[in-house]
């Protein structure tokens, strides 16, 4: 794995890949790498706020970063109205990645809204070793259609704004999942939000699957000194979802309200 | 290069002396804020060098005698101005804190402080013993500091640590275990006058006073009303501490002399000239090094080569 570097980067394009998600493109400072599941760091050399903002990335090599996110709060809105040419400053990359493919078992990826980074790039990395890939969104405009290739299975909860010619489903990714014909002894792997990540948990468990899950929480600072960012676990202790996640086995941590 | 001013009293480039013995470096990074300091190690800055390096101390996330599972989730927030925490001490406990993050910290060196809470005098002694009889024989174990301010605990915390009485007895009871190393007690800002505590602390047989910890504060998430921690308040650092941690500082050295440890809001080598000027000895970099681990190491280039 890459060793984590700070490293200043300037934005080369920042912008919408759908009405509710950014592509931003930075060229670093400095090589760097990652694997699908890591995540970065992301602040601002001139008036830093307080703590980064955790961002997982779509993708790095040599000096050339992408990351998507959504302009939910303070920091990713600001992160929005940045414009080419001005510096970031970011500490990558960081967390345990999803684990690489499993030449015994079938790989079934599940992406919902900004979930997307990990299972895209574990789907082009591992390529022929996805397959099965679904992705979940509000309407058709939530959807970044120029990322997605046509391998992927799209649901909607909302069937409005669908670009002609895409095919989706109507109903929430769980839905169209369990419309589908699966693999048995399937690997599957997911990345959302909470709700996302419980559903797909309850799936891989009446089905056996094995299942990794990649967790959001608050983070404070990305490495694991502060332990602001825990996750609860099975056996009943925290687990910072920075350092020991932000990818876990599904079995071993608790998600959402689940008890 | 020096950003060494004129106005700086140069006694504080000699090596720093708390309670008779030698510390590596005059800044450190605060408790709770470089977990163990078993973390970090293997991150790189743009010119390959460690988080480490320049590091004065590392001050351990606080550890209290049975272990702690902390607070729920979410246990921070960026206020903008700040940062709000609610950890709520989680900790592995004093014996694991010994058997385990002990030799880590002696098998890389890292110099350390070992920051302990606990809900009674005789716990506070009970710890450092423990401590002293584990760690003595080992060169990079400089000292205790006695955390008698967290805000995020149901007992003990600041309430425990706004009575003189009780300070100056945890203070005499870590001191009695700790005859050769140095002894520090981290005092509240949530009190009208913090110079009696120091006083207390001092009374007790502290060699220095670590002063500040946290403001207690709260926010509240504009998308539901409610506030953004689910024990409503919590831990407020960050810069907007630094004028309120200057005068604390400023009227524990104007009222008491004692020598102060400062911590509070720094996050620039200018934050610490600051801290100097009202007669700080040693400055702790808090918050600011998680936003970067490698403030400490910056600042102590900056001002001490």
């Amino acid at each position: 794995m890459h060793k984590p570097i700070t490293v200043i980067g300037e934005v080369l394009e920042n912008r919408m890949v759908s009405d509710s998600m950014y592509l931003l493109e930075i060229s670093l400072h400095q090589q760097s790498g990652f694997l699908p599941g890591q995540f970065c760091m992301v602040n601002w050399v001139e008036q830093p706020t307080t703590f980064g903002r955790p961002l997982s990335i779509l993708a790095c090599e040599d000096t050339k970063m992408q990351l998507l996110y959504k302009a939910v709060g303070s920091g990713t809105n600001r992160l929005a109205s940045t414009n080419s040419g001005q510096q970031l400053e970011l500490l990558t990359p960081l967390g345990n990645p999803f684990p690489k493919p499993d030449s015994t078992a079938p790989h079934i990826l599940i992406a919902g809204g900004v979930g997307l980074p990990p299972m895209l790039s574990w789907s082009e990395i591992y390529g022929q070793s996805a397959d099965v890939l679904c992705f979940g969104g509000r309407d058709g405009g939530d959807i970044p259609w120029e990322l997605l290739s046509d391998n992927w299975l799209v649901s909607v909860d909302n069937n409005m704004n669908i670009p002609e010619g895409k095919k989706v489903f109507h109903g929430n990714v769980i839905e169209m999942l369990k419309s589908m014909e699966l693999p048995e002894n399937a690997t599957v792997l997911s990345c959302g939000p909470t709700p996302l990540l419980q559903a797909v948990k309850k799936q891989a468990t009446e089905n056996s699957w094995k299942c990794f899950v990649s967790v959001e929480e608050r983070m404070g600072c990305g490495f694991g000194v502060c332990r602001g960012c825990v996750v609860p676990t099975v056996a009943g202790s925290y687990k910072t979802a920075c350092k020991d996640g932000p990818v876990f086995n599904a079995n071993d941590i608790k998600i959402g309200d689940e008890l | 290069m020096s950003k060494w001013p004129e106005w700086l009293d140069e006694s504080l480039q000699k090596p720093l002396v708390i309670g008779g013995r030698q510390l590596p470096g005059r800044i450190w990074t605060a408790s709770g804020c470089f977990g163990h300091g078993t973390y970090g190690q293997d991150i790189l800055s743009p010119d390959f060098t460690s988080p480490f390096q320049g590091i004065g101390c590392v001050v351990t996330k606080t550890i209290t005698l049975s272990p702690r599972l902390g607070n729920p989730p979410p246990r921070v927030w960026d206020c903008g101005t700040g940062a709000l925490n609610s950890i709520g001490l989680e900790n592995p406990g004093l014996e694991k804190f010994i058997a385990e993050i002990v030799p880590e910290l002696v098998k890389n060196n890292t110099p350390f402080i070992a920051s302990i809470a606990g809900t009674k005098p005789e716990e506070f002694g009970t710890m450092a013993a423990a401590l002293h009889k584990a760690a003595s024989r080992f060169d990079n174990w400089h000292g205790i500091e006695l955390n008698l301010s967290c805000p995020n605990v149901a007992h003990g915390g600041v309430d425990f640590g706004r009575n003189i009485d009780t300070i100056e007895a945890c203070v005499s009871a870590a001191r009695k275990a700790v005859p050769d190393r140095a002894v520090l007690a981290k005092l509240t800002p949530n009190s009208a006058s913090i110079a009696p505590l120091a006083q207390a602390a001092a009374n007790g047989g502290a060699d220095a006073i670590t002063a500040i910890n946290t403001l207690i504060g709260m926010d509240i998430n504009l998308q539901n009303g409610k506030p953004v921690l689910p024990r409503i308040r919590g831990g407020y650092s960050g810069p907007a501490l630094l004028p309120v941690a200057l005068s604390k500082v400023d009227e524990i050295v104007q009222q008491t002399g004692i020598p102060v440890v400062a911590v509070g809001g720094a996050s620039s080598t200018e934050d610490v000239l600051k801290f100097f000027a009202v007669g700080a000895i040693a400055v702790q970099i808090g918050t600011a090094m998680m936003r970067d681990p490698f403030t400490v190491s910056k600042i102590n280039r900056d001002l001490f080569g």
